[in-house]
């Protein structure tokens, strides 16, 4: 190996930072090599000089002063900062509490019709779900069954009022 | 890899997320010294040191709860510290210092055992410490890092990545640079590491 490959072992071989296997033969070149030996040496040195460097003292007193300034300026709010590791479900939940209660009114409400024995009303067409439904004489779908049992009636039943709106995206945009 | 020290650590940082407002002091305690070292080591002012570890505590302080209890405390705690030191040296120029003359670092370096140093050796000592600063100072921010959390605050290479967010290797070459850096500008101010006095 040359010189310049060894310099970039030089440093970690004066942190003490080199692999034993490798140790050995960056010492026996230090010991032949002058440059290099120097290069470790002016390391150290610098390293002892940077360590040696003077740090004025604080006092105790200006620790505390720091201490309460810091607790003023951020009072703890454990309460808020808890809260913090699942407060990212807080939209998700609200989201999902929404769409299971549209779903839930808009199945009640269908029923409701169902069970009046007619049609759904042009209400019912405007919002994309129109005749009856073949699961009318179900019992109620739970509430994980709900949006299997929609993509159902909209394959199963289609109204041309409803087929109309499937070219008009806006029309689309606003059934649910 | 954890120690006992570290895992103390997690522990107070999750008293203080439950509302134990002493874990946060214990922290604090155990730290402050070091957070006000690698601050001043970059803004080399007793105050300027004093404010930047302050708003290191308030950072943490605050956020705690975004700390991720697998990596360790003091790693996140010194990230903040030399990110706060740096912005604060950008956002003010560290003057300079004077001095003329030139002094053997390789003796005063080399010499644990010294006697008690009279009072111009005591200047001399000074001003080589003022020089080594300034040196430091004239650094990059990442290369400074480095160097401050290697020779100063004696963190291994993996612990520096750890703090950086960088790999052992990244560590490796800014302080094999850093450290030419240093010999290269203590050189123009005249000092010779290995003990030749140079005239300016």
């Amino acid at each position: 190996m040359s010189c310049k490959e060894y310099a970039w072992k030089i440093g970690p071989y004066v942190d003490g930072e080199l692999p034993s296997g490798e140790r050995n033969g960056v010492e026996a070149h230090i010991q032949r090599c002058e440059d290099c030996r120097e290069m470790a040496m002016s390391f150290r040195a610098l390293d002892r000089l940077a360590g040696g460097v003077e740090i004025p003292s604080v006092s105790g007193r200006e620790w505390a002063a720091m201490l309460e300034a810091v607790t003023a300026s951020a009072p703890a709010q454990p309460a808020l900062r808890t809260r913090r590791s699942w407060e990212w479900l807080l939209p998700v939940a609200s989201a999902a509490a929404l769409l299971l209660l549209s779903l839930f009114i808009g199945k009640t409400f269908f029923e409701g019709q169902q069970r009046a024995g007619g049609d759904v009303p042009l209400a019912g067409q405007e919002s994309g779900v129109s005749g009856r439904s073949p699961l009318a004489d179900k019992p109620g779908p739970s509430l994980q069954e709900l949006p299997e049992e929609e993509e159902l009636q909209e394959e199963s039943v289609v109204d041309p009022r409803r087929a109309d709106s499937r070219n008009d995206p806006a029309g689309q945009g606003s059934d649910f | 890899m954890r120690d006992a020290s570290d895992d103390e650590d997690i522990r107070k940082v999750e008293e203080f997320l439950r509302g134990d407002s002493k874990a946060f002091e214990f922290l604090f305690d155990k730290y402050h010294d070091k957070v006000y070292s690698i601050a001043y080591r970059f803004v080399r002012n007793r105050e300027d040191a004093l404010d930047v570890a302050q708003e290191v505590f308030l950072r943490v302080h605050l956020g705690l709860g975004s700390f991720k209890s697998g990596s360790r405390f003091f790693t996140w705690l010194y990230r903040i510290a030399v990110n706060r030191a740096i912005d604060f040296t950008r956002r003010r120029k560290v003057l300079p210092i004077s001095g003329s003359e030139s002094f053997d670092l390789e003796n005063w370096a080399e010499d644990p055992g010294r006697r008690t140093p009279s009072p111009l050796e005591v200047a001399q000592e000074r001003e080589i410490e003022e020089r080594l600063a300034e040196a430091v100072s004239r650094l990059s921010p990442k290369h400074r890092a480095v160097f401050v959390l290697h020779a100063s605050e004696n963190l291994s290479y993996k612990e520096i990545a750890e703090v950086l967010d960088c790999n052992i290797g990244t560590v490796m070459s800014r302080l094999f640079y850093a450290r030419k850096k240093l010999q290269e500008i203590l050189a123009g101010f005249g000092f010779d590491l290995l003990g030749t006095q140079k005239g300016r």
